[in-house]
């Protein structure tokens, strides 16, 4: 059952939700915040995913189902990530592991 | 011809359904006809060559690797083609034989008939995918002509970006073939849900279905993941990007969990279909319904979700933090008690059933003790006191080849001489079968068993030479590879000679009750002349036909 239809005003605002996202990730680029700016970039970039996927993609006029499969996936690349990232994040080892920076290859 | 109704009140048609039209084999002829077949049941027959061709080419590179440990040091290669010997073994029967083995072959030949389709959702996306595999096989060949390679089908950093073998060619290779498993498991996810025939309610689809489902879900969530990886690996070995280089901010780990994320799910994408093959075969050759059909067809989506967690066990020594180990370590162990849910419920199959021994039940057998051994172990090597002592030995090889090849090879085997009949509409010599079958066990058992005690013995994984001390184990393995290696000429022998001498089947040889057997042997090109109506479940046993006709009268 169809409960949402895609129409042409609703691709004009996703336009321009699309356009204004991507100004934004570019105006925060310049501020300069550090660590904090990958963060806020892939935020908007996934906000950008899912305005293409349920308006430009009609995911939204789909059954749940079938809305169900996408928000699985990104769970999944969400599982991957934060596995993966929380591997670095606590690495304490005895001894310490020696700080690549500190000592260089030659 | 009447409409086919599948249920257990009629009585089979006496040369099944369709028997009066020219089989697939038949319907056209030509070669033009197979190379642009639409019919699921032909590309599934080209992808058969296709699969046994490799199995037979990562066996040959088995053998040399094998004969080569025949001594401790040297015996008739050189160091670096026995890098190159274990590499290609490793590509070659995980991504040309194994995973798509059991889907592209049984999967596209029974699942639409199964379900009482006439073909697969997308024929030309099913054929595409079998051109998309060769040419993924021609790019493998061709970088193992142009140089090959030696790192290892893990490809870890840093020796694959920098190994001076055609690294680049093999991820792409790779690459494109992960694009034809995604063809197919897009093709049955869609075929499963939208092409069932009238009273094919979910609990009525046969197991193997189910499994196929479980496995295209898996492909289509981490094939992408695989694909990304070995990209920047090619990108990286071609251009020098560095990416995982600590010197300039890299973590050579992040490859291994970014590799690990497909490869680990790859297990369950080589072993679910296996699954499969053996709920049908035990059913069949029980004549019983499974003990519970819903604890073997939702474990196998069980097996398919816990899959994705745990993938940082192959990283327990590689500077995984202890945290990340401990999590992965634990969520490892989950996949064991699905794996015991089947285990117990094709057991418990058996009980009541009216048991025959022809050759897909011995594979069943085999199947069920080289499976078990082979899980028990990998709930020690998830361990990870256990695993620090076992990572990179032997042990861990015996381990997953108990698993990956004691699992999925034997029940392949099982599958292609269970739906011989069906696929070619002759019967293979059961006696020579059952010799070939007990062969295979013998080899298979005499190489892996050995590895076990060489690998807590210390011996390493990849190493050229080794003391001498494990010499005599080393030559056992070895004997045990030539006799496994002869045990599946020799049945693939039986199944060619039957071919063109076996005597000519019957719709349903072994009485199944699923529904591919409903069909003539070899079935008809478009399956059913009209979509079946389908009355009870795949595996309804209990009704003779009288005490059903019967019934029915009653009614």
């Amino acid at each position: 059952m169809i409960s949402a239809h895609v129409t042409t005003p609703k691709l004009i605002g996703s336009w321009i939700a699309l356009l204004v996202l991507t100004f934004l990730s570019f105006g925060i680029s310049l501020l300069g915040l550090g660590e904090a700016e990958l963060f806020i970039a892939l935020s908007i970039s996934v906000v950008k995913t899912f305005v293409v996927l349920f308006i430009f993609m009609h995911l939204v006029e789909q059954r749940f189902a079938n809305r169900l499969i996408v928000i699985l996936t990104f769970l999944f690349i969400a599982l991957l990530v934060a596995l993966t990232v929380a591997d670095p994040l606590t690495r304490k080892t005895f001894p310490p592991r020696p700080d690549p920076a500190a000592n260089p290859y030659p | 011809m009447s409409q086919a109704t599948i249920d257990a009140d009629a009585k089979p048609e006496s040369l099944g359904v369709g028997a009066d039209h020219p089989d697939y084999l038949r319907a056209d002829s030509g070669l033009r006809s197979w190379l642009l077949t639409k019919d699921h049941k032909r590309i599934a027959l080209m992808f058969y060559v296709g699969v046994i061709l490799f199995l037979g080419l990562g066996g040959v590179f088995a053998l040399v690797l094998r004969t080569e440990l025949l001594t401790p040091e040297q015996t008739f290669i050189d160091a670096n083609t026995y890098n190159q010997m274990f590499t290609l073994h490793g590509i070659t029967m995980v991504w040309l034989f194994m995973i798509p083995a059991i889907p592209t072959v049984f999967g596209n030949f029974v699942l639409p008939i199964m379900l009482g389709a006439k073909d697969l959702a997308f024929p030309r996306i099913n054929l595409a995918s079998f051109y998309v595999y060769v040419l993924s096989a021609i790019i493998l060949l061709g970088a193992m002509l142009a140089g090959g390679a030696d790192t290892g089908w893990t490809f870890y950093v840093p020796y694959s970006t920098t190994s001076p073998t055609a690294v680049t060619w093999m991820g792409i290779g790779i690459f494109v073939n992960g694009i034809s498993s995604i063809m197919t498991s897009v093709n049955f996810i869609v075929t499963t849900h939208t092409m069932r025939a009238k009273g094919m309610s979910w609990h009525r689809m046969p197991l193997f279905v189910w499994a196929s489902y479980a496995t295209s879900i898996i492909i289509l969530f981490a094939t992408p993941v695989l694909g990304m990886s070995l990209v920047l690996i090619a990108l990286d070995h071609a251009l020098g990007l560095t990416l995982f280089n600590p010197r300039y901010g890299g973590d050579p780990v992040l490859f291994q969990h970014l590799f690990w994320f497909y490869s680990h799910p790859a297990v369950y994408i080589m072993i679910l279909p296996a699954f499969g093959v053996i709920s049908e075969v035990v059913c069949s050759f029980s004549h019983n319904k499974p003990a519970s059909y819903r604890a073997i067809a939702y474990s196998s989506l069980g097996i398919a979700f816990i899959g994705f967690f745990t993938w940082g066990h192959h990283m327990f020594v590689a500077g995984l933090s202890e945290f990340d180990a401990g999590v992965f370590g634990a969520l490892s162990m989950f996949v064991g008690i699905f794996s015991a849910i089947k285990v117990f419920t094709w057991v418990a199959t058996l009980r009541g059933g009216s048991i025959s021994f022809a050759t897909p039940m011995l594979y069943f057998l085999w199947f069920l003790f080289l499976f078990v051994f082979g899980g028990m172990t990998g709930v020690a090597v998830a361990t990870q006191s256990l695993d620090v002592h076992w990572h990179d030995t032997y042990f861990v090889v015996a381990h997953f080849h108990f698993i990956m090849v004691g699992g999925t090879l034997t029940s392949f085997l099982a599958g292609a001489h269970y739906w011989f009949p069906k696929m070619f509409g002759r019967l293979y010599d059961e006696r020579v079968g059952l010799l070939t079958s007990v062969a295979v066990f013998i080899g298979f058992v005499f190489t892996f068993l050995p590895q076990f005690l060489l690998g807590n013995g210390g011996m390493p994984r990849r190493y050229f030479t080794y003391p001498e001390r494990y010499q005599w184990l080393n030559v056992l393995s070895t004997g045990g590879a030539w006799l496994l290696g002869a045990g599946l000429i020799l049945a693939l022998g039986n199944l060619l000679v039957a071919l063109k001498w076996g005597k000519r089947a019957g719709p349903n040889p072994w009485g199944s009750r699923s529904f591919e057997w409903i069909t003539a042997s070899p079935p008809s090109k478009h399956n059913f002349e009209e979509t079946p109506e389908i009355e009870r479940s795949a595996y309804e046993y209990t009704l003779s036909e009288e005490v059903a006709r019967e019934r029915a009268k009653a009614r």
